[in-house]
């Protein structure tokens, strides 16, 4: 049993995730899992920076915005193929956290969170007032959708294989970049800098290269989001998104890739069941988080990895006591 | 035009400096940059609004109460959400004060909407000319008031007891301890304060830019900047780095856009850091 749990929960979960267009025709319920992928690749790509590298970032919705509207300005202004902006979007971004990442050679911990956050204000902005080219606050309309050969992913349910396999890729690039050198070389970054640079990791480069990475991943997740919507205007990328995407990233667990997807799904489509409630649900959103953060600062993830020890049979008995403060003020 | 944008500069910057030193105080204190901060500006609006526009009580009374009623929010908030957590890995403190200000902000939507309430000017709107330059009553107000705040915090932070008290605790809490202080009872009156000086800035605001639910973002956010501007470990470096961001705002404004106005606050914010990344007032890192 154990065995065969072991072996199967990867393909399981794939075919589980790539069925999810053949269980629901509904058109609402396959844009919100569109949205839940969108969501996980951001996640992740911040859990890449905040969660194994320990850089703060509150500004992750610039990055999303940059790519978005990148790959949107292809296809509208230049009449540019999609996926060439797909691949634009988050070369651009990229280029956009490598500037960001820069500071990092002088700024440490909170300094650093301030520096993103006012990037993000900065961004939607210029997202805002760039009238002649992101056309302001009226946003852009006709976004085309993206084709393979002469099958266009115009509906929700044929967009969600695309969005499924770019989330799948993502959570491999997490994956292959956490347990390899360079995710060794991160996560000593964020246990302590001045040790890692003692033992001979070149904090400046492998910081930079967290935030390119980190950029690049959410700019495509922008991409992904413009196509879909076929519409982008600054309010899908104001300082609330970020605040988001910390949140899905906290209620999933800071360092988890299982918990950044479950979290992310988990903050997509609580909110819309709670959309009776109105405003409260914002509420609830909240103390979600105060509460999560307070008692089970682990998140989502923590419990998942038990789960998941106790069925493949992995479970210590006795936890492991760690807890190292991290990134100190 | 120069003197008079320099004028309604520094009068949104003072607002901007109290907001300031509640971060400043937060980061001395808690050690964490507060992201509910902007919400006890929110506080202190509603409150005034509440027993000024609502209940028609004079607003020399309306005052108190409402700094009062801030501070026994400031009280609760920092015991329900900050307390739990003093002591833990201090990205859970900062994610801890980004729920409380979204709960915050979404509570006052629900209980007063989204809309924008007016609130009635108390120190007079009317433009006086002076020379030639026009001056609001009203921003000459703000600025004292807000000068008068930052020269009583010092005083309290210096030579009052319970000030040292604090400023030993946010020290070294330790240490403190061992000398007989109260640390979380002190921690907690730091909270309290820093609540009274954003529900003050709330509530000098509220004339000028409408009372509402989501009011705090904006100017917890320019109070943010204000404070890293000027340095987080300096009382009167986060009033400089108030009156430095409303100035620039105001002239950057006047001169460039008023579009890109609160982007190229940000930018010098950013550029600061970048340099100077203790800010204007504070010490070395």
């Amino acid at each position: 049993m154990k065995n065969l749990y072991r072996k199967y929960r990867t393909v399981a979960l794939l075919l589980l995730a790539y069925a999810v267009p053949v269980l629901t025709r509904d058109p609402y319920v396959l844009h919100l899992a569109n949205m839940a992928c969108i969501f996980a690749i951001l996640t992740l790509s911040l859990n890449i920076l905040t969660g194994f590298t320990g850089q703060f970032s509150v500004g992750h919705a610039a990055f999303y915005g940059i790519g978005a509207y990148t790959s949107s300005l292809l296809a509208v202004k230049a009449g540019a193929p999609v996926w060439l902006g797909f691949l634009a979007a988050p070369v651009v971004a990229a280029v956009f956290g490598i500037l960001l990442g820069l500071p990092t050679l002088r700024l440490r911990g909170f300094y650093l969170g301030v520096v993103t956050l006012g990037f993000g204000e900065i961004m939607y902005q210029v997202f805002v007032n760039w009238i002649s080219l992101t056309n302001g606050p009226k946003g852009l309309t006709g976004v085309p959708a993206p084709r393979i050969g002469s099958i266009v992913l115009d509906t929700y349910g044929s967009y969600y294989f695309l969005s499924i396999t770019l989330l799948v890729l993502t959570i491999v690039v997490a994956y292959r970049l956490l347990y390899s050198r360079v995710g060794r070389a991160l996560l000593a970054i964020r246990e302590n800098e001045t040790a890692a640079e003692a033992m001979g990791i070149n904090s400046t480069y492998y910081k930079v290269m967290a935030f390119c990475v980190s950029a690049a991943l959410a700019g495509m997740a922008g991409a992904l989001y413009a196509h879909e919507i076929m519409f982008v205007s600054p309010e899908s990328f104001v300082n609330a998104e970020s605040v988001s995407i910390l949140s899905m990233m906290v209620v999933g667990g800071i360092g988890s890739i299982p918990g950044s997807v479950v979290g992310a799904i988990t903050l997509t489509l609580v909110p819309e069941y709670l959309r009776s409630f109105g405003d409260l649900r914002l509420v609830v959103y909240g103390l979600a988080i105060v509460l999560m953060v307070i008692y089970s600062p682990q998140g989502i993830g923590g419990w998942i990895t038990r789960v998941d020890q106790y069925l493949s049979g992995t479970a210590i008995r006795k936890p492991v006591r760690g807890g190292v403060e991290r990134g100190a003020a | 035009m120069f003197v008079q944008q320099v004028i309604q500069g520094l009068a949104i910057g003072s607002v901007y400096g109290l907001m300031a030193l509640g971060y400043a105080l937060m980061w001395q204190a808690w050690a964490v940059l507060d992201f509910a901060r902007g919400e006890a500006a929110m506080i202190g609006a509603f409150s005034i609004l509440v027993f000024h526009s609502f209940f028609k009580i004079p607003f020399v009374a309306a005052f108190p109460l409402a700094i009062a009623t801030s501070a026994i929010l400031g009280y609760v908030i920092q015991w329900l959400a900050y307390r739990p957590l003093i002591g833990g890995i201090p990205i859970n403190r900062l994610i801890a004060t980004l729920g409380m200000g979204i709960l915050l902000r979404n509570l006052a939507r629900v209980i007063y909407g989204a809309d924008p309430y007016p609130f009635p000017t108390v120190f007079g709107d009317k433009p006086v000319s002076i020379g030639n330059v026009l001056v609001v009553p009203q921003n000459v107000w703000i600025t004292a008031i807000g000068f008068a705040l930052v020269v009583l915090l010092r005083l309290f932070l210096t030579r009052t007891y319970t000030g040292k008290a604090m400023r030993a605790a946010a020290q070294d809490r330790e240490t403190a301890a061992l000398m007989g202080i109260r640390v979380k009872q002190s921690m907690a009156l730091t909270f309290v304060l820093a609540t009274c000086l954003g529900a003050i800035a709330g509530l000098l605001v509220a004339p000028v830019y409408f009372v509402r639910a989501d009011m705090g973002l904006s100017i917890g956010l320019r109070g943010f900047a204000s404070a890293v501007l000027g340095g987080l470990d300096s009382v009167t470096g986060a009033m400089i780095g108030g009156l430095l961001l409303g100035v620039t705002e105001n002239l950057a404004a006047g001169y460039i856009s008023s579009g890109y106005q609160a982007a190229i606050a940000f930018s010098i914010m950013i550029l600061i850091l970048i340099f100077r990344p203790q800010g204007i007032m504070g010490r070395r890192l």
